[in-house]
């Protein structure tokens, strides 16, 4: 009986607890500036990401034109996280995910646009492994599109 | 009592339902989301009060209690019967859904503040796992002949009988561990006296810690899919709990090792048996997995194959606990018994492998890789040999452990997988994923350069081929020692150097006084740092295993009381005898002294005990331990009056460093877990500028 009782009180404290939240909808506590913890988030990922590259540059793992060009992404990005957080709208209204998305799009672009040996300068065909445009000098490789 | 527990995991079963329905249709509704939050934190306090009822239950022997009598008794020490929570199925699958409680509990503490869209879901996964395990505890029963339908009294099972009994016989739940007796029998059946083992208390919560651990990664993954977030967030949010899972998966391994080492006839730290290979399968995944992420964090790389691996990893945590629990490997028999648990386990194993492959399926063209692998000589090639190596290593473990039962299916005939052939398939590629240790962390991103790879690599080559040429002038012989401890000290060399080589760029930047330069420089880049530690560890573990394994040496010495023979360098002196009556078990101790060039090295008690209830004889190992070798006894034999006994002695080289590499291991994989000086001074300044350097 005492077994009974107990297991009864216990199903009701669980049900009130659970129930809370859609008996009195909108007194939960919600995520507070759930965008802005977001950036925040995002730019500590890739200040970490920054840091981690600059210690492989540092013990040469990293060659120079990669760290370049890796440097360079992580700052575009961090520059535009950081514009966020300080309340700046940027032109478009991209998120962060977004514009992380595009960068890789535009990325594996430049890389199919490489192996397919099309300078994106003056369009001349190049043999598969040239890194640079045979007729304008131009780089095949790292090139990427802006969008 | 027991009634609270049973209705405990009745009200979570529920619960669980509503919180896996409540997550699925809360991402969109907040107020439905916080619903289902609170719904996993109560899950969690029902199944403490489940649990803390079934420990209660044990501490106080209530034999009513069908689990209580079937693995305590009454003359049982309070650590063993307490440990009988994991000792049975019932329990260890309450055991284990309670961990995945806490773990979800935390989770929703972890991410209160949050944005993450992928919280809900993941909650969603996990408590959808919940409620299969809560499933198979509550309604997973059989007909037992001996019983009939009037002796069922729980008034749950009483009804479920009413539904669906059978006239020949009452239903019988196959794994609820409060499940009542009709009588109370005069005394329990007792724990297997194998068990009684201090590792019995840490052995399977800390396997169990690890194998529920990865179904947080897992419940993330699936949220990724389902949602369509699949870059790095959940990694990001993952990655510290696939460490803490892999933490305690090694911690359980080794754990696992030494207890096999330390019991006699379980054929030494590690003879391949199914239920070991069980938990090995699954740190090899989560290492393998562990290794690949850091490949999609900096290169865009292996996005699909992260999925993969977290879902196998996870599936064989699942394939674990079903090995360890069905019996289904080492009894064939075990299999018609309890046909219905291997049925729900294998179903809810394929129906977890399909789903998560047809989501993986559905957002392939999401995951396709950012950057491709340039060239053999790179760091993303030297990952990915990595992750072939590890995978191919469990595939060789899984294919050992599971074709006996497979072939003894299909053929009627019993093959045996023993050491010898896991040994024999598996050196090669233990060496290469030990070179790999070597070389993974040294070599250059996209490309190695010839002058690079001369500046990573020839130091380091120098000390293996110096170990090398010592040994050889030293006198040893044997190819494959010769080979492993090459590698050991070429890879020792390369952590050395990195080691050596970050400190000294990174103390060059730091503007610390200078006695504490070199550990903020190293406690700055703890994932790094940890990482360097965890391999040094592997390769003590390795130095451990090639000296042990390839120059262990053993004699049988029959000795009359007072008599002394001598093994090599020692000496063995058969001193006394004693019989000793104890509550559960009578005990013949033989004392033995210890001598090495004339002088007493140690004196010890060699002992067989005699388990009354468990009606078993029990042999315990008494073991000197150095950093050079072990010397391992135990009582083989003895006549019945203590006149003459057989003393059998094994002399295992440098075993003692597998437990310290093990240690190194499993302290680099927490200073990996902690978070860097720099990301704690910016949690607490989150509005600083978040892209400093």
């Amino acid at each position: 009986m005492l077994a009974a009782l107990v297991v009864f009180v216990m199903a009701l404290a669980v049900g009130a607890y659970v129930g809370y939240p859609l008996l009195f909808p909108g007194r939960n506590p919600q995520v507070e500036d759930s965008e802005r913890r977001e950036f925040e988030l995002r730019g500590a990922q890739l200040a970490g990401a920054l840091r981690e590259l600059e210690t492989d540059h540092s013990l040469g793992k990293v060659a120079d034109d990669d760290f370049a060009e890796r440097h360079a992404r992580l700052a575009r990005e961090i520059e535009f996280v950081e514009q966020r957080l300080a309340g700046a709208e940027p032109s478009d209204q991209t998120d962060v995910d977004e514009l992380a998305e595009r960068l890789v799009k535009a990325r594996r672009a430049a890389r199919k646009h490489a192996r397919s040996g099309l300078c994106p300068g003056c369009g001349r065909s190049n043999p598969p492994a040239a890194r640079f445009c045979m007729n304008c000098g131009s780089r095949l490789e790292e090139r990427e599109p802006t969008s | 009592m027991a009634e609270i527990g049973h209705y405990s995991l009745l009200i979570a079963f529920f619960l669980a339902l509503y919180s896996t329905i409540a997550s699925f249709a809360g991402t969109r509704v907040p107020d439905l989301g916080e619903s289902a939050r609170r719904a996993a934190l109560a899950l969690f306090w029902l199944l403490t009060i489940a649990a803390c009822t079934l420990v209660y239950l044990l501490a106080v022997r209530d034999l009513t209690v069908e689990y209580v009598a079937r693995y305590t008794s009454t003359v049982l020490p309070m650590s063993y019967a307490i440990s009988a929570f994991w000792a049975g199925n019932a329990g260890s699958l309450l055991f284990w859904v309670w961990l995945l409680s806490a773990y979800a509990a935390l989770v929703v503490r972890g991410t209160r503040k949050s944005p993450s869209r992928l919280v809900i879901p993941a909650l969603g996964v996990m408590m959808l796992i919940a409620l299969f395990f809560l499933g198979l505890i509550l309604f997973l029963y059989r007909i037992d002949p001996e019983m009939t339908p009037g002796m069922v009294r729980d008034p749950f099972y009483a009804t479920l009988q009413v539904l669906f009994g059978s006239p020949e016989g009452g239903l019988h739940p196959a794994c609820n561990p409060f499940w009542r007796l009709p009588l109370r029998p005069a005394e329990g059946l007792g724990l297997n006296p194998q068990l009684q083992n201090p590792g019995m208390m840490f052995h399977p919560p800390t396997l169990y810690l690890g194998y529920v651990g990865m179904a947080v990664p897992y419940a993330f993954a699936m949220a990724a899919l389902l949602t369509g977030r699949v870059g790095n967030e959940w990694l990001s949010l993952t990655r510290r709990w696939t460490l803490v899972a892999w933490f305690f998966l090694s911690i359980g391994n080794i754990l696992g090792g030494w207890w096999a080492y330390v019991t006699l006839g379980w054929g030494g730290y590690w003879g391949w048996d199914p239920v070991e290979n069980a938990a090995f399968i699954p740190w090899l995944l989560a290492t393998a997995f562990l290794h690949s992420v850091i490949m999609q964090e900096k290169r865009g790389m292996f996005r699909t194959w992260n999925m993969v691996l977290v879902l196998i990893t996870f599936v064989s945590t699942i394939f674990g606990t079903y090995l360890t629990r069905s019996g289904v490997i080492s009894s064939v028999h075990a299999f018609a018994r309890n046909e219905a648990f291997n049925i729900a386990f294998l179903a809810f194993m394929a129906v977890a492998l399909v789903v998560s492959f047809a989501l993986l399926f559905a957002r392939r063209n999401q995951l396709a890789s950012e950057n491709p692998i340039e060239a053999v000589l790179s760091r993303e090639a030297a990952f990915l040999f990595n992750n072939v190596v590890l995978v191919g290593i469990a595939l060789v473990v899984l294919f050992g452990t599971v074709f006996p039962a497979i072939s003894s299916a299909f053929t009627g005939v019993q093959v045996s997988m023993g050491p010898a052939w896991f040994n024999n398939v598996l050196w090669p590629l233990w060496a290469m994923l030990l070179l790999l240790t070597g070389v993974g962390p040294v070599i250059s991103w996209r490309r190695a350069r010839r002058n690079e790879f001369r500046r990573g690599f020839a130091i380091p080559f120098a000390v293996g081929i110096v170990v090398a040429a010592a040994l050889v002038l030293a006198g040893m012989r044997n190819g494959y020692a010769l080979a492993f401890f090459a590698i050991c000290a070429f890879v020792l060399g390369t952590i050395a150097q990195e080691v050596f080589r970050m400190l000294r760029t990174r103390t060059g930047t730091l503007d610390s006084p200078p006695a504490r330069k070199a550990p903020v420089a190293a406690f700055t880049r703890n994932r790094r740092f940890g990482s360097y530690i965890v391999h040094l560890g592997v390769i003590i573990v390795a130095v451990g295993v090639t000296g042990s394994s390839l120059f262990e040496r053993q004699s049988d010495l029959v000795l009359r009381q007072g008599e002394a023979r001598p093994f090599e360098d020692h000496v063995f002196r058969y001193t006394s005898f004693r019989r000793a009556q104890e509550p559960n078990r009578d005990v013949y101790a033989a004392g033995v002294e210890v001598a090495r060039a004339g002088e007493v090295r140690a004196k010890v008690e060699v002992v067989k005990e005699d388990y009354h209830a468990e009606q078993m004889r029990w042999t315990k190992a008494r073991i000197l331990s150095s950093v050079v070798e072990d010397v391992y006894l135990t009582l083989a034999a003895f006549q019945e009056d203590g006149s003459a006994i057989i003393l059998s002695v094994r002399r295992i080289p440098l075993v003692v460093w597998l437990w310290i590499g093990g240690a190194v291991l499993v302290l680099g994989s927490l200073i990996a877990m902690l978070p860097d000086t720099r990301e704690r001074v910016r949690r607490a300044r989150p509005a600083s500028r978040t892209g400093e350097r």
